[in-house]
Formats: structure tokens, sequence, C-alpha cells
């Protein structure tokens, strides 16, 4: 098992340094002078100099890719073009809105998709289950910013029930999570989907299997089986969807902040494209990657723990 | 149903004990069938207070049946006053020393916390004094006097203000300080200031080369009159830009990029300018929302209480009887321009047609619902000075447009058009787009940030067709300026440098005549008609919506004054 | 991190062909959800090519004084806020949608399937490396990855294209890779070798067949995602421009006036609903018939 994390964690941390080193290459990705690349139609005189002189575009390439690794690992993403501040106190103020939307979202989505998936599991074929079915196919192709765009309407202009922008603030939290909700359930709806049918899927799958044909047989009572045996089986594929799920709700929060005018990772990088703030750009796509391997890091190593086959395993291998 | 009625009183003694708010008693009332009128008397009698916060206040109103119009709204017999005011910024601030302030936003933020030797009394242009005790212009308008008030404190501790600062303020914008600073607004002192001579620690003299006319209108009551603590510059150096240090009656607290900038009121400030403000709010805050929409929502959930509203919602709120929408007329203008050293426009063929070819009064319905008024030349009515009433109105002639590229012996024609994210500029894009497209010219469209937009210098020849807007203040002068020869590769974008233009412009800051200097501002405008490299289109007008229970303090060139707002 | 494919297909499908065309039709068409994805796709590949005989309006003809409307008899679906109709736009936007996810996962799949044979046919150091680079593209989400690329290249059709196509891409290579290294491992093409096939016999007769089928589903799965990532890059602003109808585009222009009327986003919302609901009853349907085993391959870096 040990063996297992080690692994893990050092693959993790490969992906890492990879992304950070990708990242610091990437304005030599496209054709063209980096400067007038990153700054578009606002490549002024000064503001070149300060973007050569900020981005060390003097430099031979792995001597900035390594000045970029190295002082990401510190915690220095470099500072931003406009108001010279540094990119990781911009990106501090947003980031916990973020990260509490995309946990909320996916608490959301684990909290009715598994007894959803479940209790379709429990009657197959019944009309909980096509419903179900029906539900969540259609959850799953409603986009997190059309979702969003539909509940901003009904909900928020249409009944005027709840609050259409803004996160609030920490120190109201009432009005933080009423502002929290609709967000929320738009960023939450696809995912509801996919996690309701995996569920149903992964059970039925394993009730249909000879252990548990014997372990009826032997007199074991339905609930225990269910619980214990199918419902456990289940988990590790969700674990799994969610950790690469946590991927594109990042992505579908972009759009879930810019329509209901949330601070957070989302918005900066809008509105860092459009003013050219490349610096930013950069930054809040680093933190968004690193979320991403975390929480596929959390979602491997909880495999761990839920499937000893795969203990087993990586003790052998 | 009157007001005997049990359940009506219910509701009255409901309204009183706060179990119930304002909205939910007219709501209610309405339900149990008593009119709006008599619903919006029973809340004038017996109704509660104004809500006590700006922050978590009920959702937006579904105000639809409720909202129609009449119903008197509630004055609660002593008003509590809020805690802080909240007000909408359409951008972010960025810089708030007087001499680098790069927009309005900036502007509204200092307002409070600066001040000049005189000042504008809100809501007029009638001039005052606000730090000076006298202030006599000399017989020729070549020197003007002042005293200060005695014991007027700077903020933050720099002690008290003196005439070393008044002189260190005036020669820093004027680029005379050393060393010496290159402010965009040096032209508002440059080169007409010579000196300022300290005669004694609160007395001296504003020493001119040359007669300025402008200098009332559009230099001391604004910005670049602004007294700064020359110790509070020199010792915090860049800081000061977002760190800043006035006289004025609030302080500036901290500035969260993109969030918020708050201010609260100056607890040593001396009462200068107290005669004509009042605020009783202990702290305004600032928050910088560039999405119209989400503004106007956030003005309904109360998350701010006052904020430029845009265009296509001003009749929401002007049917909600908890709101109130100020119509702020300003002297601003924008206009849709052509850069006529580039090779595509260089004939004046071309550009006369595009003039004919746009429909600028479509324009001003659909990008701003109609509401501004529209502009034959750069000078509106309310200018008081160089307004060319006879300016001709350029009305579409899609034949005569295409007469002349015809005659210009040019078809196939295709140009960029250039314009930024600011309020109706997609949609007017688009129109212009579809106009020239009638006449046989392809437009591709190019929405660039403000921030690109403006900052190009040399790179601006590369532009062809473009729309933006300006803000000026109260003197022609202002308008014009960006307009001259030395303007080029800087602020003017048509690249038209005329040499009778320029002469007038000098000629014009000088000219004590007002008449006189109001037909040499028309002539101006003439010479520059000619030219056709632009087609005006509207004066805007800003819409400010508010909550009732503030009273906002608007001047008259459409701006706001946060530190004289009073509770209702 | 994408979940790894499942094993390939069995040696009985060696044989190269698998189901007849039209018999794949006709199962698809037999269950309910694989119809409505047929009725969707085909509908929309009509609208495709007919939009100007089907639309009433240009979808740039304005009329400033119409603007802002909700459906009417001139207008069935409203107006925008420059009269445009809001009916044409939509239907010329399916240009626009199906314009930029066709060729853009096409790029994805061809440059995929090279990256993945390459790796998979070369193995060793040259397989390690490739692999390295997929990982680090799949670990940013896909609109996050888009959203940077586009910072840097600029907002327009073209990029939306390539952008999408760049963080499809390693999905397919994934997917390819696996596929060739188990059949690398088949006796069959031992044998062949043996016998002295060359590379290029080995590659076209064995592996393109076995791989092309399972792509192609993961084809057809992959557009609505395509489609939607197009439509939201554009309702950012950093996508398609106005005044192209892309969906997004109208949706972007919708929500600058959704409190004054709801038409253009419920329209634009339903409309790409729709749309995205049809391929992907039809990519999984076509999926369950042709080979229902290669359930197990999942799409899940769809970000």
């Amino acid at each position: 098992m040990g063996r297992y994390v080690v692994q893990r964690i050092a693959l993790s941390a490969i992906v890492v340094l990879l992304s950070m080193a990708f990242l610091g290459v990437f304005a030599h990705l496209v054709p063209g002078d980096p400067v007038t690349v990153i700054l578009g139609p606002r490549a002024s005189e000064a503001l070149s100099q300060t973007v050569r002189a900020e981005m060390d575009l003097d430099k031979p390439v792995p001597v900035q890719v390594w000045n970029f690794v190295v002082g990401a690992l510190q915690g220095d993403l470099g500072n931003d073009f406009v108001s010279g501040l540094p990119v990781t106190t911009l990106l501090a103020a947003s980031l916990p809105h973020t990260v509490i939307l995309a946990v909320a979202s996916l608490g959301l989505a684990v909290l009715l998709g598994v007894p959803l998936g479940v209790y379709a599991a429990t009657r197959p074929n019944g009309w909980i289950d096509r419903i179900t079915r029906v539900i969540s196919v259609s959850l799953i192709t409603l986009p997190a910013f059309v979702g969003g765009l539909f509940l901003l309407l009904i909900f928020a202009i249409g009944l005027g029930v709840l609050p259409a922008i803004g996160a609030g603030n920490f120190s109201d939290p009432v009005d933080y999570a009423r502002r929290l909700i609709l967000p929320t359930v738009a960023l939450a709806a696809t995912w509801i989907g996919y996690i309701a049918r995996l569920v149903r899927t992964s059970m039925l799958e394993v009730l249909g299997q000879n252990y548990i044909r014997t372990a009826r047989a032997v007199g074991l009572r339905d609930r225990v089986i269910f619980y214990k045996y199918a419902l456990k089986n289940a988990i590790i594929p969700t674990v799994a969807v969610l950790g690469v799920g946590l991927g594109s709700l990042l992505g579908g929060a972009v759009f879930v902040e810019v329509i209901f005018s949330r601070p957070g990772l989302g918005t900066l990088i809008v509105d860092s494209i459009t003013s050219r703030n490349f610096p930013i750009v950069r930054g809040a796509t680093l933190v968004i990657a690193l979320f991403f391997v975390l929480a596929n890091l959390l979602a491997d190593l909880s495999y761990g723990f839920l499937d000893p086959r795969i203990r087993v395993q990586g003790q052998s291998a | 149903m009157t007001n005997d009625d049990p359940q009506v009183q219910r509701l009255v003694s409901d309204l009183v004990a706060r179990r119930i708010d304002r909205r939910q008693f007219v709501r209610l009332a309405l339900a149990l069938g008593v009119s709006l009128p008599v619903a919006g008397a029973l809340l004038a009698a017996c109704g509660g207070n104004v809500p006590a916060t700006t922050g978590a206040v009920p959702a937006s109103s579904g105000a639809g049946p409720t909202a129609a119009g009449a119903g008197p709204t509630a004055t609660p017999a002593a008003p509590a006053v809020p805690a802080k005011l909240t007000l909408r910024l359409i951008s972010d601030i960025a810089n708030l020393d007087p001499a680098f302030y790069p927009a309005s936003v900036d502007e509204a933020v200092s307002a409070g916390i600066y001040e000049g030797l005189v000042a504008w009394k809100p809501g007029t242009f009638e001039v005052v004094n606000q730090l000076a005790a006298t202030f006599e212009p000399s017989a020729d308008g070549l020197s003007y006097e002042f005293t200060l008030k005695e014991g007027i404190q700077w903020q933050k501790g720099y002690g008290e203000v003196t005439a070393e600062d008044v002189k260190f303020s005036y020669e820093r914008i004027a680029g005379l300080t050393t060393p010496a600073i290159e402010s965009p607004y040096k032209g508002d002192w440059s080169p007409h200031l010579k000196e300022v001579i300290v005669k004694d620690k609160l007395s001296g003299t504003i020493v001119l080369k040359e007669p300025f006319a402008a200098l009332m209108r559009s230099t001391l009551p604004t910005p670049s009159g602004f007294i700064l603590s020359k110790k509070a510059v020199e010792e915090r150096g860049d800081k000061f830009a977002t760190d800043p240090v006035g006289s004025g009656p609030y302080e500036f607290v901290s500035w969260t990029p993109k969030e918020r900038a708050i201010l609260k009121r100056f607890a040593e400030y001396s009462g200068a300018f107290a005669e004509y403000i009042g605020s009783p709010f202990p702290e305004i805050h600032f928050l910088p929302i560039e999405n119209d929409s989400a503004a106007d929502i956030g003005l309904e959930t109360g998350e701010i209480d006052f904020g430029a509203v845009s265009v296509a919602n001003i009749e929401r709120f002007e049917g909600n009887p908890e709101f109130e929408v100020k119509t702020a007329p300003t002297l601003d203008y924008n206009w849709i321009g052509m850069n006529q050293e580039h090779p595509k426009l260089k004939d004046i063929r071309v550009r006369q047609a595009i003039r004919l070819a746009v429909d600028v009064p479509a324009m001003i319905d659909a990008a701003f619902e109609g509401r501004y008024m529209r502009a034959n030349a750069i000078i509106p009515e309310n200018m008081g000075l160089g307004y060319w009433a006879d300016a001709p109105q350029y009305d579409r002639d899609v034949a005569a447009a295409k007469a002349l590229l015809q005659e210009a012996g040019v078809s196939g024609l295709e140009l960029s058009f250039t314009y930024t994210e600011e309020t109706g500029s997609k949609v007017l894009a688009q129109i212009v787009q579809e106009n020239l497209a009638e006449v046989g010219i392809t437009v591709t469209l190019n929405i660039v940030d403000s921030a690109a937009f403006y900052e190009l210098g040399k790179k601006l020849r590369e532009r062809e067709l473009f729309y933006v807007g300006f803000v000026t203040q109260p003197d022609p002068s202002w308008s014009f300026v960006w307009f001259t020869c030395s303007q080029i590769d800087i602020w003017n974008w048509q690249y038209w440098c005329g040499t009778e233009f320029d002469r007038l412009h000098f000629a014009a800051l000088k000219e004590p005549d007002q008449a006189k200097r109001g037909e040499m501002y028309i002539e101006m405008q003439r010479l520059w008609d000619a030219q056709a490299n632009v087609v005006w289109v509207s004066f805007p007008t800003n819409f400010y919506g508010h909550r009732t229970g503030i009273e906002p303090a608007i001047t008259p060139h459409g701006r706001f004054l946060p530190h004289a707002f009073r509770v209702a | 991190m994408a979940v790894e494919a499942s094993p390939a297909p069995q040696a009985s499908r060696l044989d190269g062909r698998t189901l007849p065309g039209a018999q794949v039709l006709r199962e698809v068409a037999r269950r309910p959800a694989g119809l409505f994805g047929l009725v969707v796709v085909v509908g929309l590949l009509v609208i495709v090519i007919f939009a100007p005989q089907l639309a009433p309006y240009e979808a740039s003809a304005q009329r400033i004084t119409d603007r802002l409307q909700g459906p009417s008899a001139s207008h069935l679906l409203g107006t925008d806020e420059l009269g445009r109709d809001l009916l044409s736009r939509l239907l010329f936007g399916t240009r626009i949608a199906l314009g930029v996810a066709f060729p853009a996962v096409l790029v994805a799949l061809v440059g995929g399937l090279i990256v993945g044979i390459i790796a998979g046919y070369l193995g060793g150091w040259v397989d390690k490396a490739l692999v390295v680079v997929m990982d680090t593209v799949q670990a940013f989400p896909a609109v996050i990855l888009a959203l940077a690329l586009l910072a840097l290249l600029g907002p327009s059709l073209q990029n939306v294209v390539i952008v999408i196509a760049v963080s499809f891409a390693p999905g397919y290579a994934r997917v390819a890779r696996a596929l060739v290294l188990s059949t690398k491992q088949n006796l069959y093409v031992d044998a062949e070798r043996a016998l002295g096939a060359g590379d290029g016999r080995i590659i076209g007769v064995h592996i393109l067949p076995n791989i092309v089928a399972p792509l192609f589903i993961l084809l057809a799965m992959d557009l609505p995602a395509a489609i939607t990532v197009e439509a939201g890059l554009s309702f950012l602003g950093v996508g398609v421009q106005p005044p192209t109808p892309s969906w997004g585009v109208i949706l972007a222009d919708g929500f600058d006036r959704i409190r004054v009327t709801p038409w253009p986003v419920l329209t634009a919302g339903l409309t790409l609903m729709i749309t995205t609901l049809g391929f992907t009853m039809l990519g999984e349907t076509l999926r369950d018939v042709i080979d229902p085993r290669l359930a197990g391959i999942r799409r899940w870096n769809r970000g």
C-alpha cells in the first residue's frame, strides 16, 4: 500500500512539474515574437519592455522555463502587466470562491446522484429508474452555462426568489450560502446525471455477479448485500469519475462565475484575456491544473483504501 | 376595503412591529385589495424605518404589478444613517494622483479626498472658495492672490496645509518642479503658468505668463486644481497614486483591485467646505462593476445604493417606487473617427461617403435606447460657449454615398472598425457594418479592451475606422485639445493636423472676451467639418439609479460627488 | 487524466469488416434514443445545407425599430437587440456550430491517431515521451486550456477550431495507442512478420481497421462536447465574434439584455440542448449497437 501511495504521489509531482514547464514555454508555442503574441494590439513600446523584462524573454528559452518553474515552486507567479501587483495576490483573492463553488457542486452532485442511482438500481426498469435515466441523460447534455442561464432566468429574474449576482461576503455566511445556490445547482446538474447512471450501472453489475448469488443463497440479508458489497463496488468508479469530473467542473465554473457575476478564478481568467494580461492567465491556469492533479491524486489514493485488489497489486508491482 | 378592515389593521401592526418590511407590506396590501395610493399613504403614516444597512437585503423584487408608479414613497420619521454608502464604478480605479488619473472613475473617488483653492458649488458650475479664505484675480488676469483658511489639516498626520503645498501642487502638474513630471493634464497649467509665489505660510500668488481663459472654468475647480501635501507626495513617491493623502472630508482606506475601494470620514476634517456638503456616511465603498446587467441587478438587490444604470433598464427603475433615476446630461461626446492618413481613407470623397452612409439616429436608438442627444459637432449646447447651432446634420443618403465612392473610383473597399466594450459599442459597430455593406464597403469588426485601445502611440497609424467617446471638463478648449497637431500619435487618431485649427485653439485660450472666444470655437468646428474625418454620434447622458432614501449630488456635466451625498 | 481505455476488441474482429452500414442504421433506428438522435442529427444536417432556403430572413438583416420583441407572426422566435430575426440566426448558427465542431474533432482524431499509432507502434522512449506530453496536456481542463491558448492566439473562429482540436487530441491518442499495443501482441501479426510483411502492411491491414471503429464512435460522442465548448467560448467573447451568429454569441447578446427579453437566451439555450442531446443519443446508441464491449471507454476529459 505504501508503495502504491508513493508511486501515485511521485507521478502527480512529475505531472505538476511538467505543467509548470508547459506553461513556462507557453508563450513560445504560438508562432511569432512572444511579446507581440502576448500583447496583441497592446504592444506599445513601454509595455513591450515591461513584458520583456517581466517574462525574461531576452534569455534563452530553457532559462525562462527554469526561472518560471523555480519561481512557481516558491509561490511566485510573476507580476501582472497592468497594475504590477503579484499574480499570487490577485489569485489568492479569487481562489476561495472558486474552490467553494467546486466543492459545493461536487458535494451536491454526490448527495443527489448517489441516492438516485441507488434507488434506480433497487428497482431496475421500474418507473423511477426510467425517469432517472431520462433526467440524467437530459442533465448530462445540459452544459453548465446553459443551465446557469436558465436558472438565472427562472429563479432570479422570473420568480425573484434567489439572488442573481455576486458571491457576497464571508462575514455573512447565510447570504453567501444563498448566493451559492443557483451557481452550484447549475454546475452540479450534469454530474448528478453521470453519477446516478454510474452508480446504477455499477451496482447492477455487482448484483448480477456470482458471489452475490452465493451470499444470498447462504442467507445474508438483502440490505447487507446491498450496502456492503454493491454500493461499495459502485464507489470506486464514482470516485474515479469525480476526480476527472473536477476538471470539467472547473471548466464549467468559468461560465457560471461569469453568468452570476461571482468573483473567482474563472472571471479572473476571462477578464485577463480581454485585457491581454498574460501572467494572470498563466497563473490562474496553473492553479486550476494543480487542483485538478490534486483531485485526481486523492481519487487515486482513495481507490487504494476502497479496493483491496489495488492495494495488493501495488505491493507486488 | 377600508382602513378599518381588521386584516389591513393587522398588516399595519405587522409593519410597525417590523415583522414584515415595506416591500412585503405593499404586496400584501395590494393582495388584500387596498389601492396603491392608500397603501403608500399607510406606509408613510405608519411605515417602519429605512433599512439599516445596504448589505443583506431580500432578493430582487419581481415587482411587476406593484410597480405601476403612483403611491408616495415612504419617508420615515427619523432616518437611520446607513453605516456605509456603496457606489458603483463602471470600471476599476487605477491611479488616484490628480496629475495622472486615467479615467472618470478615478476622478469620482478622488473627489472626496482632495480639495482645491476653489471648487464648484455642488450641482452647479458656480465657483466658490474651498480651501481659499480669499481669492482675488488681478484686473489683467495675470495674477491671482490667495490666502488659505487657517488650521486645515492634512489626512494621515501630515500637518497643516500651507501655501508651499499650493505652489508644489500647481507647479508639479505644469512640469515646473524638480524632478519634473510629465502629466497628461499638463496643458491645464502649462505653458500659461509662470510660477506660484509664496508670500507667507498661508498666502501667495499664482502668476501667469499670459491670460488663460480656461483657468477658472476647467483648471482650478477640477483635479488639476487640487492641492496635494508636498511632504506626502515626496515621501510616498509612486505609492501615492494608490494610497493618496488629501485634506478633504474623506480619507483613503484601502483598495482591493477588481473588488472594492473604501474611503472613511476624515475625523479631523477642517470643515473648509462644510457649508456646501454634509455627507453623513461614515464610510463610502466603491464597487467596480463593468457589466451593466450585473450592476442593475446589484442595485435592485441592495448591494449598491447608487450607480449608472444601463439605458435599457431605466424604465424599470423609474417604475419602481423603491428607486429613483437621475438624468445627468454631460458635455462628453462620442464619434466615429476615420484615420485620414491611412491610404484607404486619404480621399476625402471616401470619407464623405462614409459620413453619408451611416445611420446615426438608428445607432442612437439601438445602442442608447434613443436617450442620448444627437451630436452634429463637438460642443454641446450646455457648454455655454462655442456651441455651433448651425452645424450641418448629415442624414443617411445611400445613393449619394455610392455616387461619391464611384467618383473616387473606389470599389470593393475593405475597412476595419475598432471599438471597445463601452456601453452600446457592440450594437453600434454592427449597425455601421450593415450600413457600409449597403454601399459596398466591407467592414471587419475589431473589439479591443479599453486599456489597449488608448495605449498605442504610433501603432495608431494602422487604425482605420473606430468608435470612441471622450469625457471633458466644462471648457471648450478641453474638448478640442486632443485634436491638435501635437496630439498626433497620442490622442489625435484622425491624424489631421490643421494649422488654422491649431492657431485658433491657442489664441482662444488667451482670449478674455467670451464672445470672441465663442466665435473662434465655432470657426474651428467649421474647419473640422470640412475635413469629413469624423461622424459625430451623440452627447451621452448619464442615468444614475439609486434607492430612495439617499440624495445624490450630481454635477451639471454628469459626474457624481460621493462626498456630497445625503440621506433623504 | 482520462480513465484508461478498456482492453481492445478480440481477435475475432480482425477479419476487418464490422457490421454493414445499413444494418447498423436499422439497429440504431429501432431504439428510441437512437431514433431521436438520428432525427436530430439529420435535421441539423438538412438545416446546415438548406439554411438560406429555410430561414425567413438574412442572419444579419437589421431592423432597429423591431428590436427585442417576443415571438410574433413575422418573427416566430422574436428578434434580438438589432432587430434581427432569431429563428434565422439560429438556423444559420447551425452552420457555425457544426462547421467548428466537425473539423475540430476530425483534426483531433487524425492528429491523435497519428500520435497514438507512432507511440504504440514504436514503443520505447518515443512512446514514453509522447505519453508524458499527453498526460501534461490532459492535466488541464479542456475549457481552461482553450482559454489559455486563445489568450495567445486571439479570438476567432479558426482559432476556436485549433484549440478544441488540441484539447481533444490526447484522448484519441491514448485510445489509439492502447488499441495498437494490444493488437501488436497478436499472434497473427507475429506470424505475418515472420513471413516478412512490412510495417506499412501491418499497420494498414491489422491495426487501422481495428481502431477506426472505436475512434469514430468516440468522435460521435465528442461532437456534442465540441459544440458546447465552441458555444461556451463564443459566449465568453473569446471565440467566434459578433455578428457571426454562433449560438454562443446569440446567448451572450441575449444575456446582456436578459432583463428586457428572455427569448434569445431561451431559444438559443434550448437549441443547444436539443443538439447536444441528439448527438449524444446517437453516439451512445451507435456504440451500443456496434460493440457493447466498448461501453468501457468513457470520455471524461471533456472539461
